[in-house]
C-alpha cells in the first residue's frame, strides 16, 4: 500500500462566461498522504474551493476540468463517471461551507446520514441507522438516537455542521475535505468544529484537506499546507517551515497582514496593495505580479514553474523572498 | 447553592411548552376564516338579485306581464324583503340543507346539485390527476436533462397546447377518437352504476380535453422549480456523495419543488370545477357547468344560489387541504 493517498496532477478549470473564459485553475498539482493533513489556503477567487469541489467531482455548470485524480492507484479519470462517482462518494467525504445549503431542508437528517452507506457499501437501512447514531454521538450531538428523526431547520448552525460532519463519515471515507468548513459559523462555535475535525482525523487515521481563506485555522491544524493565488498553488510545504519561512511574496505579505496583538495601538495594519486577480483577464505571467513587491519584467510573459528548492517544498516565484534566496544559494 | 447552579436548576425545570394549545388555536383561526369567507359569498350571491336591473320576478316573467303578477310572484319567493333579511332568511334554510326550490323545474336545488356534483367532481378529478401524471415525470424528465431533444420536444408541445383554447382541443378529441376512429363514444355519458367500464368510456376523452388544456401550465411550472433546485447546493451534496440521479430527483428534488405546482393545481380544480362548462357543453355531460348554462339565462336564481354556494365551499376546502399539504411536505412550515 503506498504512501500517498490522493495524487492530482495538472488540474484545469475553465469557465465560459460572458467576459470570456474565467480560469478557475491554472494547472495545479496535490498530493496527499495517508492520515496527512493539508491546508489548502487562499483569498477569495483563488480557486481552493474549484480544486476542492474537482476532487470530488463536482463543477460549476458548464465549466472545462481536466487533469487527473489518483485515488489510491486508481485513475478516477480513466474508469466510467459512474464507477467514478461511487469510489468518490465512498472514500471522499466533504464538509462544506454553509451547513443549511448543504443539507435538504424537507429530508430528516437521519436519512440524509445514512442514505450514502446504504447505497454505496450496501448495508441495510438498519444498520446505517445504528451507525448513523453512533456517528452523530461521536460528532458530539447529543440524544443523538432520537433526532435522527429531526429536519436541518431544528438544529443551531454548529450542530448542523456537526450533522453534515456525520454525513461526510457516513461511508468511512479514506479523505475528508473542510471546504471552509467553518467561515458561516459564530467564532466559539468555528474552535469547537476545528477541533472536532482534528480529533476525528486523528481517532480515524484520516487524511484531510482543510480549504480556508483563514490562515490561523490552518496553522497549527495541518501537516502541509499549499497557498493558492489565481487559480495556481504558489506555495506549498509542511505548515511550520512555510509560516516561519514564507517564500512566496504572496505568503509573506499574507502573513504580515495578519494582525497582531502585541502591535502597539494605533499601528496601521498592514494590507496586501491592489485586488485578487481578475481571472478572466489573467495574463501571461505570474498572477500575482500585480500585486508583488519583488515583482520584476520577467516575472510577465510566463507563469513561473514549479520548482522544488528544499526537498519538500514546491514554489512557483522568480524572485522569492530574501531569506529563501540565500538558503537556495547556499550549496 | 450558588446563583449559577439555582439559575441552572431553574432553566433544566424549565418544560417544554404544551402546544396542544397553541395548535387548537390555529385551528380555530382557520375554520373562522373559512366561515368569513363563506359568510361574503353566500351574501353576495344573494345580492346578485339586487343587481340585475328590475326585479327578479319581472326578468322571470317577461316584459308582458302585469305588475300584480310581478308584485306576486316576488312576494312568493320573498324578492320584496330587504337583503339582509333575504339572506338571513336564505341563510337559515341553507343551514337546515334546504337551498330552496329552482325556479325552472320546480325541484329542490340540493337535489339537483347532487344529481349534477357527482359528474363534474368525476370529470374534474379525473383531469387532474391525467394531467399531473402526464405533468409530474415528464416536467422532471425534461429539467433534469434540460435543452435535450426531449426537453425541447415537450416543453414545445407544452406550449402548443397552452396556446390552444380548450374547445378546439375538445373538437379536434371528438373528431380523432369519436368519429375517424369511433373507438370512443362522441358525445353523452353513464353514470357509474351503469358500470365502472361504460362510465370510463364516456369520460375518456372529456378527461383527456380537459387535461391536455391543463397539464401545459403544471409541467412548465414544475420543470423550472425542478431546475432551480438542482441548482441548490444539497443536490450537489448528494451527487457528490453518489447517489444516482433516480434517487436524487426523486428523494431530494421533487418534494422541495412541487409547493407552486399544488397551489397551482389547487386553483386549476376549483377552476375545472365551477368552469368545466364548455367541454361538458361540448360533450353532453350532465354535470354542474351545464347546469349553470341552462339556469343564468333562465333566471333561475335559488340554482344560480346552489351552485355559487357549492364551488365556494368547495373552493374554500380545497384551500383548506392545500394549506395542510404544505405543512406535510415542508417541515418548516409545521407548527411544532
Amino acid at each position: 500500500m503506498s504512501d500517498v493517498l490522493l495524487e492530482v496532477t495538472g488540474a484545469r478549470c475553465e469557465i465560459p462566461t460572458a467576459r470570456g473564459d474565467v480560469i478557475a485553475l491554472g494547472g495545479v498539482d496535490l498530493t496527499v498522504r495517508r492520515g496527512e493533513i493539508v491546508g489548502l489556503v487562499g483569498e477569495s477567487g483563488s480557486g481552493k474551493s474549484t480544486l476542492a469541489k474537482l476532487i470530488v467531482g463536482a463543477k460549476a455548470p458548464g465549466a472545462r476540468i481536466s487533469g487527473r485524480v489518483v485515488l489510491d492507484g486508481e485513475d478516477l479519470e480513466s474508469v466510467k463517471p459512474e464507477t467514478a462517482r461511487g469510489i468518490r462518494g465512498r472514500r471522499i467525504g466533504i464538509v462544506f461551507q454553509d451547513p443549511m445549503m448543504a443539507l435538504n431542508p424537507v429530508v430528516p437528517i437521519g436519512r440524509q446520514i445514512t442514505e450514502a452507506a446504504v447505497h454505496n457499501r450496501g448495508i441495510t437501512r438498519e444498520q446505517a441507522r445504528a451507525e448513523a447514531v453512533e456517528l452523530l454521538s461521536q460528532v458530539g450531538i447529543p440524544d443523538a438516537a432520537s433526532r435522527l428523526r429531526h429536519y436541518p431547520h431544528q438544529f443551531s448552525g454548529g450542530l448542523r455542521q456537526r450533522v453534515t460532519i456525520a454525513m461526510a463519515l457516513a461511508c468511512d471515507p479514506d479523505l475528508l475535505i473542510a471546504d471552509e468548513a467553518t467561515t458561516a459559523l459564530d467564532v466559539t462555535v468555528q474552535r469547537q468544529i476545528l477541533d472536532l475535525l482534528s480529533r476525528l482525523a486523528l481517532e480515524r487515521s484520516l487524511a484531510m484537506i482543510m480549504v480556508s481563506h483563514d490562515l490561523s485555522v490552518i496553522a497549527g491544524r495541518t501537516h502541509t499546507t499549499a497557498v493558492m493565488y489565481g487559480g495556481i498553488i504558489v506555495e506549498s510545504g509542511p505548515t511550520a517551515a512555510v509560516f516561519d519561512a514564507p517564500q512566496h511574496p504572496y505568503t509573506k505579505a499574507l502573513l504580515e497582514a495578519i494582525p497582531r496583538i502585541d502591535a502597539p495601538p494605533h499601528s496601521r495594519l498592514t494590507a496586501i496593495p491592489g485586488n485578487p486577480p481578475d481571472l478572466s483577464r489573467l495574463g501571461t505571467g505570474c498572477p500575482f505580479a500585480a500585486r508583488c513587491a519583488n515583482a520584476q519584467p520577467d516575472c510577465l510573459p510566463v507563469v513561473p514553474p514549479v520548482t522544488h528548492p528544499v526537498a519538500d517544498r514546491t514554489l512557483r516565484c522568480y524572485h522569492p523572498v530574501d531569506s529563501f534566496a540565500d538558503a537556495r544559494k547556499a550549496p | 447553592m450558588t446563583v449559577l447552579q439555582r439559575e441552572r436548576a431553574r432553566v433544566s425545570n424549565i418544560r417544554p411548552r404544551s402546544h396542544t394549545l397553541h395548535r387548537l388555536r390555529s385551528i380555530g383561526g382557520r375554520a373562522l376564516h373559512l366561515v368569513a369567507v363563506l359568510v361574503l359569498v353566500t351574501l353576495a350571491g344573494t345580492a346578485l338579485t339586487d343587481l340585475m336591473p328590475g326585479s327578479p320576478a319581472s326578468i322571470i316573467l317577461g316584459p308582458t306581464a302585469s305588475d300584480e303578477a310581478i308584485a306576486a310572484l316576488n312576494a312568493e319567493y320573498g324578492y320584496d324583503q330587504p337583503l339582509l333579511l333575504r339572506y338571513l332568511q336564505w341563510l337559515g334554510n341553507a343551514i337546515t340543507g334546504d337551498l330552496g326550490v329552482s325556479i325552472q323545474s320546480n325541484q329542490p336545488v340540493v337535489e339537483v346539485l347532487l344529481q349534477r356534483l357527482p359528474v363534474t367532481l368525476e370529470l374534474t378529478v379525473l383531469a387532474l390527476l391525467l394531467s399531473l401524471a402526464i405533468a409530474i415525470p415528464a416536467a422532471v424528465y425534461a429539467a433534469s436533462r434540460e435543452n435535450s431533444m426531449f426537453d425541447r420536444i415537450v416543453s414545445g408541445l407544452a406550449s402548443g397546447f397552452m396556446s390552444v383554447p380548450v374547445f378546439v382541443i375538445g373538437v379536434l378529441l371528438v373528431y380523432v377518437l369519436g368519429v375517424a376512429t369511433r373507438w370512443f363514444p362522441v358525445a353523452g355519458w353513464a353514470p357509474l352504476s351503469s358500470g365502472l367500464a361504460e362510465n370510463l368510456h364516456f369520460v375518456f376523452v372529456p378527461v383527456l380535453a380537459l387535461a391536455l388544456g391543463e397539464f401545459p401550465a403544471f409541467y412548465r411550472l414544475l420543470r423550472s422549480d425542478v431546475i432551480s433546485t438542482l441548482r441548490e447546493d444539497f443536490v450537489q451534496t448528494a451527487t457528490v456523495r453518489g447517489m444516482p440521479r433516480g434517487y436524487i430527483l426523486r428523494r431530494h428534488v421533487l418534494r422541495p419543488s412541487s409547493f407552486s405546482l399544488i397551489t397551482v393545481a389547487a386553483v386549476a380544480f376549483g377552476r375545472l370545477l365551477a368552469g368545466s362548462v364548455v367541454v361538458e357543453s361540448l360533450f353532453a355531460l350532465p354535470g354542474l357547468g351545464s347546469l349553470a348554462l341552462q339556469s343564468i339565462p333562465a333566471k333561475d336564481i335559488p340554482m344560480i344560489q346552489g351552485i355559487v354556494v357549492l364551488v365556494a365551499v368547495t373552493y374554500v376546502l380545497i384551500n383548506a387541504v392545500v394549506d395542510a399539504t404544505y405543512a406535510l411536505l415542508d417541515p418548516r412550515m409545521r407548527r411544532i
